[in-house]
Order: structure tokens, then sequence, then C-alpha cells
């Protein structure tokens, strides 16, 4: 699916990934796990393609094809979700509006017609019961006045409904407290199948035991320091980053 | 900054409404004197007291002079240029009735998208047309008529109903008020006049459309809405010109007053011709708008969504004289290229328990200079006066301006002023959320511009709102960098 | 005070105390500049709210034939308070009498002194601050204009008090004028306290110039306590280098007009200011308070927060612009400007202004006038606390925000008191 080779990037002259290298096959989940300041949401943003990062070297492949050269949302419409640390705040601007919008981008690009406002509200209607997001949501701005937890729900509500092929979730399990945490893994499983790939980039084992993924990889000063299976992510959250340094 | 270019593109704005109307005008010669003002009285069949009245305005505004505190910079304008009256020739025998109207008239409204007859009707809202200076058309006189709300051409009015406008006519603006205002009140040509009687809701909308059409002319118009006492009334005003290289004077005036439980709803989508993307030619824009809440209870409503003209100077005001009456401005504000305005409201609080909410976005691209000016004043009589206002400016590029300027005069200790003001460019990581989800850059733009507008445009009756929101899409072609 | 007779002090003043050439040509350029532009009147956007058009009906003297009688109590209690410093220094009627200054720090007398005025740029120094003609005035007939030099990495911190004193002798005009040079790396802690000894009705007309040079820091308290029949007005104006940073705190308690004008130019990156004021005008009294904030370069930053309260028949003005130039990126600005009104007759007028000609910036103003807050007062009562003293706790809510931003405890009580005091009155 995906597939890093030596990434380098900098912010004003300061290296924060480090010659990363990672590949993602095709309906696989990744963890990403490390210590503050190691360079996950680096990482996430980067492939999403958020300006301010210089890419100093490496590439970055979809399927194949180069995303460095390609706009935000571009690199969206090739199939990129990136769910966000820190949701937005858009003032003015109503969920359903944002929603539909975004979905009708994807449409387009695919020469499919654009979704007539009532199969939009048939299709949402089911994800935001699994995801239980009240309906007057819709009319709401985009995460403004939300919760955190709300908006980490609203985040997984648009990755359902634009149905990417790699989502990356950054730390969309913080701030969250166990019963909206089991809503948003069963959100992220409802979406996992054996051709879409997820990465999440997350502190705690506590998602992972949710949505269990099939690699773990740690990062730290920008390089991936060892990888594992699910195991890995116990003994780090048992033992603490310390020890893979 | 990746997202100059698509601003830019944005901002290179088509005017659509640029096309001129080839009928036969009658247009008096370049010039302002007495004589040209008896001439235009007479041309109108006016009684004794207007005539007089233009002529003492007249006088006022010669020893006045142009005001030049505002934060704008315009070619001088020569007053002896500028032909002081234009109108469609058959005027003589004016339309009584649609199908008299000529057809290309009509043809023109379509082309701004006011189709008199089928649309108005559908949307149940009645229209009259100011063309150049001159009331073509009213659309609905029976439905409205029923109700016994006088929905008319002011020179109509003139004659029908002389007494409402020797009471009413410059109650709210007197003639000297400022010197626009003055040179309004002495050339004045047409308007629209609106009386809505006791107890009565005004059925519908009521609209005008402003054209200006002849060349080298100015348009004066002259528009006074009475609310007698429990009345409601709401009133879109609309205007767009041609694309000509000179500059073009609109010098308007409207007066609102509003009795006893009364309210005035008023609604402006100004699209007026802003010059071509190198700031040559445009409206000069010069209005004077005020509403007079005189009974207590009463309510007077701004909104406008300018996005038009070279040159706009506009302060839509409130005098909340009557007890409990509530003031209100919303407005949108955009300057592209090298559009400049220069607006904002006074809120002048007499009465006891007078409110007032401004909330005003303004928009700067390009080369445009957008300042806010504004005036809050509680007067010592206004006990538990209160006021919020909100201004909020986006700069969308490096080259233009947003500025604020709130003058805030408290007299009375048990008043309540709010005021806050942001001004920021347009947020990257909003942006970046945007067109992560697939959005192109133009429409994230759009998108947000709208969103940070939404407070004012859920203040415009559902017609205009959509308007309003592509028009500012249209207007932000190319704005972005 | 016609123009004519200010123009005829001028010739007198000059051809008599001013020795040095190059001097009376700035001073002619001053005083050229204030009689082109006469009194500040409302029709002056900047002085609208505030109107010295009257001036010209009032005669001052700007150079009295007597100096003061040293001995008078007044004078006495001052001068011990002066001494009592570590470090202090005293201007009475906009002369030098007392000077205990930290080492190396040295103070001229640009006027009198050839050597050092020739090697300074007298023109942009004096001359190019004259943003209304007040200073000018200031700049014409100041009888010294007090250089003080704070050498490079010297950093003083305990403070430097300044009293600035007005004989008070009526109809007594005086003019102060000091310019602060802080040089690279330089750190400086000063407190400028403006009293009079006399309640005449005399007038002060004080400039306060500050040049800060790289990196360093300055920190300025201003006190206003003049008696009640004097005019006071006077102009801060600062000048940023790159990675710079001032403080600025003024309080005004004294004088029956009152005009402060503080202008502050970031002129280069990373510089930084902070204002903080806080007035309380009571009877017959009017408080102007008229602050300029430039951002000339990138990445600079600026805050005011602004606290006025008017009681009685007090008139308080607070008329506040942030600009930022063009092209440049990354400045954020914020003001906040919060008013009381505590009496009937009392005014407010506020004008908080940004003028911005540039995109990547982030400016935010806040504005409110109001009365104390109806369910506090009533917290409190409820509480057992009388209504008056229940008054004076949140008008001292309300103040402390300003005053707990001075470094000194002993101000900062001695303030609070007099606050209180004036209030109860």
């Amino acid at each position: 699916m995906i597939e890093i080779k030596n990434l380098t990037v900098t912010v004003n002259n300061k290296k924060i990934l480090d010659k990363l290298n990672l590949t993602v096959g095709n309906g696989e989940i990744h963890a990403i796990m490390g210590p503050n300041g190691s360079g996950k949401s680096t990482l996430g943003q980067v492939i999403a393609g958020k300006d301010g990062y210089e890419v100093a070297s490496g590439s970055i492949k979809l399927e194949g094809k180069n995303l460095l050269s390609l706009t935000p949302e571009e690199r969206s419409l090739a199939g990129i979700f990136l769910g966000f640390q820190y949701p937005i705040e858009i003032p003015g601007v109503n969920n359903a509006y944002l929603l539909k919008a975004a979905l009708n981008a994807q449409r387009v690009s695919r020469n499919e017609k654009e979704i007539d406002a009532f199969d939009f509200m048939t299709l949402i209607k089911d994800k935001m019961k699994l995801m239980q997001i009240p309906e007057t949501f819709l009319s709401r701005s985009v995460n403004e006045g939300f919760s955190g937890g709300e908006k980490k729900r609203n985040e997984i509500l648009q990755m359902l409904i634009l149905q990417p092929k790699l989502c990356i979730l950054d730390e969309t399990d913080s701030g969250l407290d166990v019963d909206a945490l089991k809503v948003v893994s069963s959100g992220i499983k409802s979406i996992s199948n054996n051709k879409r790939s997820i990465i999440l980039i997350t502190h705690y084992e506590r998602l992972l035991k949710l949505v269990e993924p099939d690699f773990v990889h740690v990062l730290s000063d920008g390089k991936i320091v060892k990888s594992g299976n699910k195991d890995l992510a116990h003994e780090l959250d048992a033992k603490g980053y310390d020890w893979v340094k | 900054m990746a997202n100059n270019k698509v601003i830019e593109n944005i901002v290179e704005n088509k005017y659509k409404h640029g096309f001129v109307t080839d009928i036969e005008q009658e247009q008096f010669d370049p010039g302002l004197d007495e004589d040209v003002i008896i001439r235009i009285s007479k041309r109108k069949g006016e009684p004794e007291f207007l005539k007089n009245w233009r002529l003492k305005a007249f006088s006022q505004w010669r020893n006045m002079k142009e005001p030049s505190w505002q934060h704008l910079k315009y070619h001088p304008i020569n007053y002896q240029d500028i032909s002081y009256f234009a109108a469609p020739k058959n005027q003589k025998d004016a339309p009584k009735s649609l199908d008299e109207v000529d057809p290309k008239l009509l043809e023109t409204y379509d082309k701004l998208g006011i189709p008199l007859h089928e649309r108005a009707r559908l949307a149940g809202v009645a229209v009259d047309a100011v063309f150049d200076s001159v009331s073509v058309a009213t659309t609905f006189k029976e439905k409205l008529s029923e109700a016994g709300v006088i929905f008319c051409p002011f020179s109509d009015a003139v004659k029908k109903y002389p007494e409402k406008i020797e009471q009413y006519l410059g109650s709210v603006v007197p003639q000297r008020d400022n010197f626009f205002a003055a040179l309004n009140s002495a050339v004045f040509s047409d308007g629209s006049f609106v009386y809505i009687p006791k107890g009565v809701r005004c059925p519908m909308e009521l609209s005008t459309y402003f054209r200006i059409n002849a060349n080298n002319t100015g348009q004066f118009e002259r528009t006074l809405i009475i609310a007698d006492e429990d009345s409601h009334v709401s009133y879109l005003e609309g205007c767009t010109a041609p694309m000509r290289d000179e500059n073009q004077l609109h010098a308007a005036v409207v007066e609102l007053v509003a009795l006893d439980n009364a309210e005035i709803k008023y609604s402006t989508v100004q699209n007026w011709y802003p010059g071509d993307e190198n700031g040559i030619g445009g409206i000069y824009n010069f209005v004077t708008k005020r509403g007079d809440c005189r009974g207590k209870n009463s309510k007077i409503s701004w909104t406008q969504v300018e996005t038009g003209s070279a040159i706009t100077w506009k302060y839509p005001s409130c005098v909340l004289r009557g007890e409990n009456s509530i003031g209100e401005f919303y407005s949108v504000a955009l300057t592209n290229n090298y559009q400049q305005a220069d607006t904002g409201t006074k809120m002048i609080h007499i009465g006891k328990n007078t409110s007032s909410t401004i909330i005003s976005k303004g928009i700067s691209a390009g080369f445009g200079e957008n300042s806010y000016r504004g005036l809050v004043k509680v007067l010592p009589t206004a006990n538990n006066a209160r006021n919020y206002t909100q201004c909020d400016s986006l700069l969308l590029g490096n080259k233009c301006s947003a500025n604020t300027f709130p003058y805030i005069e408290a007299k009375n200790n048990s008043s309540k002023i709010e005021h806050e003001a942001s001004t920021s460019k347009i947020s990257e990581d909003q942006l970046f959320y945007c067109r992560q989800r697939g959005l192109s850059e133009e429409d994230s733009v759009n998108l947000i511009v709208n969103g940070f507008c939404k407070d004012v445009f859920k203040k415009l009756p559902m017609e205009f709102a959509v308007e309003a929101q592509n028009l500012l899409n249209v207007s932000l072609e190319g704005a972005i960098g | 005070m016609t123009l004519n007779y200010i123009e005829n002090i001028f010739k007198e003043e000059a051809n008599k105390n001013i020795p040095l050439e190059n001097i009376k040509n700035i001073k002619q350029k001053a005083i050229n500049n204030f009689l082109d532009q006469g009194f500040p009147t409302r029709k002056n956007e900047k002085w609208k709210y505030t109107d010295l058009g009257f001036l010209n009906n009032r005669k001052f003297i700007f150079n009295p034939a007597t100096t003061e009688d040293f001995t008078r109590n007044e004078l006495k209690e001052l001068n011990e308070k002066v001494h009592s410093k570590k470090f202090g220094v005293m201007l009475l009627d906009g002369k030098l009498t007392y000077s205990n200054l930290p080492k190396d720090i040295n103070v001229q007398n640009i006027s009198e002194n050839s050597t050092f005025a020739n090697n300074l740029d007298l023109d942009k120094i004096i001359n190019k601050i004259d943003d209304h003609s007040l200073t000018s005035l200031n700049s014409a007939l100041s009888p010294e204009i007090l250089h003080f030099n704070i050498p490079k990495n010297k950093n003083i911190n305990d403070p430097i008090y300044f009293y600035i004193a007005s004989s008070g002798i009526n109809n007594y005009c005086q003019q102060p004028r000091m310019i602060l040079n802080c040089e690279e790396n330089s750190v400086v802690n000063l407190i400028f306290r403006y009293v009079s000894l006399k309640n005449e009705s005399a007038w002060t007309n004080s400039v306060l110039q500050v040049n800060q040079r790289e990196n360093s820091i300055c920190k300025l308290l201003r006190i206003q306590e003049q008696k009640l029949n004097h005019i006071h007005t006077d102009s801060i104006n600062a000048q940023l280098e790159k990675n710079t940073s001032i403080k600025i705190i003024n309080i005004d308690l004294g004088g029956n007009l009152v005009r402060n004008n503080t202008k502050v130019n970031l002129n280069d990156s990373e510089s930084k200011c902070n204002i903080f004021a806080a007035f309380l005008s009571g009877a017959n009294q009017h408080i102007d308070y008229h602050i300029d904030v430039n951002h000339n370069a990138k990445n600079t930053s600026s805050s005011q927060e602004i606290r006025g309260i008017a009681n009685y028949k007090g008139v308080g003005v607070i008329d506040s612009k942030v600009r930022v130039d063009q092209n440049i990126n990354k400045a954020t600005a914020n003001q906040s400007i919060n008013n009381l009104l505590l009496s009937k007759e009392s005014e407010i007028y506020t004008k908080p202004e940004l003028e911005i000609y540039s995109d990547d910036v982030s400016c935010s103003h806040g504005a409110t006038i109001g009365e104390l807050d109806d369910d506090l007062l009533f917290y409190l009562q409820s509480r057992g606390i009388d209504k008056k003293q229940a008054q004076s706790i949140l008008v001292n809510a309300f103040i402390n925000k300003i005053i707990n931003m001075i470094d000194f405890p002993s101000i900062r009580e001695y303030l609070t008191d007099s606050f209180s005091t004036l209030l109860s009155k």
C-alpha cells in the first residue's frame, strides 16, 4: 500500500525524521509508538502533505505512485486519510456541509455523480449511529465546541464516509474515556478489511488491545528503532521507552 | 505560501452584471446649479414644498466640504461633470403595468436575475426596480394594497401622499447631515417609498433593484420606509451597474422610521461594478442610511453584504430613541483588487433599556483596503443600555489591509458595552484540514470564508443568503495570496 | 497664550540660554513645527476627546525668574525621599537638581555639552519623534535635554527612581526632557514619579524617550500623582531594536487634565512590548491615554492591558492603536481595554484601533465599559460586607490586574491604598 524509503524531514533546519523506512502492505494494521517529540505526528502530516516540512531526501509511494509532488487534496483523493490529533475548529461551516463536500470531491475525482441530499443522509445515518453521534451534530460547526471525545469520533465518522485506502490515525485514542475508546475502536474495526491499511499512531497500548495491530514500530529521534508484533506494545507499556533506546 | 496562486485565481473575478442596456435615454447635461434642481423638480411635477426643500439642501451643500476623515483614497470628484438626471425616454407616459414596461428593460432585469413577473411572483417578493434614477416598475401592487401597504416609486408617493413625505422626509437624515446626504437631498430623482400601516405585517418581502445604466450619470435615490405602530416589514435592496472605465457616483439616502412595537429589517446586497483588476472604473458609493427607532419596543435591523463598488462609504445606523428599542447591524464587506471600503455603523442609545448588536466581517484580498468604522454612543438618558460588538477581519494576501476603528462613548454608568475584534489571515490549519478531506484549495478557501461570514448570512432572507454566498465566491475568485 | 507669545518667549530664551549653535538649530526647527500646528484641538483625530485649544486663552510662564525656595517643607520632604533611595534622580521644573546613579551610568545635558552633542544625530534624536505639537514645544523650550546612557552589558536590578517635580508656581509650565539610551545587552528598571509641590494651576509637559539597542530590556513604571489643579501632558516614545523588550506601566491618579501619549516602535525582529495602564479619573478630572504601537518588523509582539475608572464627574479616554506595516510576518498583538463607570455623571470614551497591512498576523482586541457587577456586589453583601466596602473590594480587584504587574511590593501596596483612598473620598 504505502512504501516510505529513507525519508528525512526537517523543520527550520532541525531534523525531525531521519532516513525513516516503513512499508505497509494491503490490509495490514501498523502501530507506531514512541515518546513525545519522536516524530510520530510529523510522519502522519508529511504523508498527508502539510506545508512547513522540508523533505530533504527519500520517497513516499502510495500503490507505487509518488506522493511527494502532490497537493494535500490530491493525496486525499488518492486514498489517504489523516485522523488529526487536534482536529481544528472551522466556525460557521457545518459538519454536514463539509462531509458532503468532501464526499463529493472523492466522487467527482472517480467520475461518479455527486451524491444527492437524500442518499447522503441515508449513508451517514448508520455510521453516525455506530459512532454514537447525535443528529443535531450535523448542523453544528465543524469541531466547534466539541469535547475532545466528540472531535475524535467525528474524525472516525469522516473516515467511515470517505472510505480511504490508507487510514492514518494520529493519537485518536488520546483524551478518550473507556466508553469513547470502545466506540472509536469499533469504528476503526468496522472499516478494516483485507485491502485497507491502517497506521495507528499512539502512546498507549490500550487502543491496540481493542484494534490488534499486525506490526508495532517504535519511533525514536526520527528513526524506527525497533519493530515487532503486538507483544512489543505490551512490553513497551510495561517497561517504558527507555528500554528500546 | 502554497495558496497564493489559488487566492489570486479566486480574486480575478469577472463582473457578470457589466452589460449596458441600449435604450433611449433622456439625460440632463452635466452640471449642477439651482436651475438644474428646479428642472429636476419640475420634470417630476413636484409640489412647491419639495422644490424649496431641495433648494435649501443645495444652498447648504454649497457651504459644506467633502469629508476627509475616512480611510479612503480616490480621485477628486468634479460635481460639475456629472449629469444629475437620466431616465428611460418613454418615462413621460410612465408604465401603468408591467406589460407597458419597455421589453428591453425587462430583459435587463432578466439578465440581472430579477424576472419581474415570474420569479418574483413565485418568490413572493414585491419588486421596485430603479433604473438609473427612475423607478420603472413595481410589482404586486394589488396584493400589497389589499393589506394597506404602500410600496411605490418615491416620485409617485410625492404625488399621492405628499403629507407623509412632508412629515417624514429628512426627519431621520436631515438635509445638512453630511456632504453626500445634502447633495442627495438637492438632486435625488427617485427611489422607493414604503408605508406599513398600524398592526400590519407586510405579507411579502419588499425588494428594490438599483441599476446604473447611463454614462456620466450619478445615481441619487432616496428611500423612505415608515413602519407604523405594531407593524413589520422586511425590505431587500440589490444593486448592479455596467462596466465602465470612469468612476460613477452613487449617493443615496435611506431613511427608516419605526414607531411603537414596529420592526424593520433592511437587507442589502451591494454589487455595484467594483472596477477592473487594475482599479480602473467602478462605482463610488457614498451612502447615508439611518433608521430611527422612534417608538418604544421598536426594532431596526440592517444586514448588508458589500462586495461591489470601487469605494464604499456607508454607515447604516440606528437612533435608539424609544424605550426598549433594538438596533442591529450585520455586515460582510469584501474588498478585492483595488477596492476600498470604509463601512460600519452608529448605534446611538437615547432611550432606556435600548440594546444594539453589531457583527461585522471584513475580508480583504488583492490590494483591497477594508476598514470597519463604528460608533457606539450611550447618552446619559439611556439607562441600562446594552451593546455587543464583534468585528473580525480576514486578510487574504499581503498587499491588502484591514482596519478597525471603533468609537465607544459611554455617558451612563448603568450601560454595558462589550467590543471584540480580531484580525488574522486565513488559517493554514483550517485549509490543510479541508484539503486533507479532499477539497480543492479554492473550495477550501470559499468554505472557510463563507463560514467566517455565517453569522451575517444567516440574518439574510433565504433567497438572498444563497445569492450572497455565491457573490462572495465569485468576488473572491483569484483572491488567495 | 497666542502663538506669537510663545514665539517671542522662544526668541528670548534662544538668545539668552542656548550656547550651542547646533542645538539652536534643532530648537528652531522644533518651534517652527509647533507654530505650524498650534495647540492640538479636537479637529485632530488623535485629540478628538481632549481639546487643548483653551491653552490659547491661558498664559503660561516658561522660565520663572526665580528658582523656588528650597527650604520649603514640601521640597525638603521630597529631597529626603529621593536621597533615601539607593539610586535616585530629581528634576525640579525640568532641571536636574540631584542624581545618584549606578556606576557607569552617566547623564549629560545635551543643551550644554558640545562635544557630547556633536556626536549625536540631534535631528533624529530630538526632532524625529515630534509626532504632535506638544513634543515639539518641549523640544523647543525644555531648559535641559538630559541624556542617560546605560552602557553595554550593564544589568541594574535595583530600580532607579526619577522624581519629576513641578514647583507648582502659578501658571508655570515645566518641560522635563529625558532621553534614555539602553545599549546592547543592558537591563534597566526605572520608576518615574510625577509630583507637584503646590496646587496652583500649573502645567507639566514632559517627554521621555527610550532608545533600546539589541538585546536590551527596559522596565518602566510611571506614576503620575500631580496636584488636582495641574495640567499634565506627557509623551513616552520608545524605539526598539532587535531582540529587545520593554514593559511600560502607566498609573495616573492626579492632575486635572491629563494626556499621556505612549508610543512604541518595534523596529526590528524579536522585539516586544507589554503595556499596562490604569487610571482613576475623579471629580472634574479628565484623563486621556493615547497609545500607538507600531509593528515595523517581523516576529514582533505587543500586548496592552488597560483599565480605566471614571468616578463623579470624571472623564476617561483610552485611544489605542496597533499598526502592522506591510510585509511584516508573524506579528502578534493583543489589546484589552476595560472601563468602569462608577457614577451617573462620569464618562468614558474608548477607541481600540487596529490598522493591519500584512496578512501573516494575529491581532485582537477587546474593550468593555460597564459598572460594577451587581451579582458580585450582592454576593459580597450577602456575606455581610457593607456596600461601600464591597464596591471598594471589587474596584481593587479590577485595578489589581495592573498593579500586580509592578515588581515592587511596597509600591503595589502604596498604589492599592491610593486607589482606595481616592475612591472613598
